[in-house]
């Protein structure tokens, strides 16, 4: 099964597992970890996603920052603990949604195909004349 | 072919560009809506909301209806997106057998509020007028029915109906 863990600096990873629902339809098999917001401690909340990993699970982790202390703590442990993970720094909604809306096992280049195109939804929003497709024939071809 | 038509007021957003896209496998969205074709600024929206690998056309209702006729269509994999349920009514018309699934995902929130308008489920509300489109719809494919996203539950549309009925 895949089993994913979002985690910031704050509120991040509750907000984004409440997008996730509205657009995925679900957030079933995603974990957050709100680090440094009262009552969780960074430490303990890993330790209890890591016990929850079975041997067989596809593990993804999203860290809202690379080099930021979540993201540090999180790749350290992961490495001591030699708990094989895809720990994805500096997320943005759309890897999050390909990622868990894909149906197929992802191998690492799958991960990168989809690191590479969700990567290019980071953009400046503007609307372009030339991307309407106007007749049957252009939609057709 | 149509692998499905589907009712949603929001058209092209994400629930459609994510989730429908990929579990139906999709190659083309067709959006039949006179007011969405009849707006330029609209379109280019919409476009942008469509992901890249999938061919996009927005037009009215009734010139969608010719392009489905168009044999090439059977070759792709469609999704027909309509605002309304009237104008889902006009599609299965016109294509009473092809459609493969008739879905209601969003209507109704984003209308302005109105005495007659009844929530059917917690993404749809419909006014007196709509529910008799619906009825018509049902009519033609039995089988439509009320899903967000292909990941949440699925409601059949006259199973939805027939309790509202007892309600009134």
């Amino acid at each position: 099964m895949k089993k994913i863990l979002i985690a910031s600096h704050g509120e991040m990873a509750n907000g984004v597992a409440s997008t996730i629902k509205i657009i995925a339809g679900t957030n079933e098999n995603i974990q957050t970890i709100s680090a440094y917001t009262e009552n969780i401690d960074l430490d303990e909340e890993l330790d209890k996603f890591i016990s929850s990993i079975k041997s067989d699970d596809e593990v993804f982790v999203f860290t809202d920052l690379y080099g930021g202390s979540v993201n540090q703590k999180i790749t350290l442990k992961f490495t001591e603990k030699s708990i094989k993970a895809n720990i994805i720094a500096g997320f943005n909604i759309a890897v999050i949604l390909e990622i868990i809306l894909s149906s197929k096992k992802l191998n690492d280049s799958d991960i990168n195909e989809i690191i590479k195109r969700s990567r290019m939804e980071l953009k400046i929003s503007q609307l372009i004349n030339e991307e309407t497709v106007n007749e049957s024939d252009e939609f057709f071809n | 072919m149509i692998k499905a038509l589907r009712v949603d007021e929001r058209l092209i957003h994400g629930q459609v560009a994510m989730t429908w896209t990929k579990a139906l496998d999709l190659t083309g969205l067709i959006v039949a809506s006179d007011e969405a074709a009849s707006n330029d600024i609209q379109k280019m929206t919409l476009k942008m909301a469509a992901p890249s690998n999938i061919k996009t056309i927005i037009k009215p209702v009734d010139n969608i209806i010719n392009l489905l006729k168009d044999p090439r269509s059977n070759d792709m994999r469609l999704m027909v997106l309509v605002s309304t349920v009237k104008d889902a009514v006009k599609i299965a018309k016109a294509f009473p057998k092809e459609i493969e699934l008739v879905n209601i995902g969003n209507a109704g929130k984003m209308t302005p509020p109105s005495e007659d308008k009844k929530m059917l489920t917690k993404e749809v509300m419909l006014t007196t007028d709509e529910i008799s489109s619906l009825k018509e719809l049902i009519d033609i494919y039995p089988e439509t029915f009320f899903q967000g996203t292909p990941n949440m539950e699925k409601h059949l549309a006259k199973t939805i109906l027939s309790t509202y009925d007892k309600e009134i």
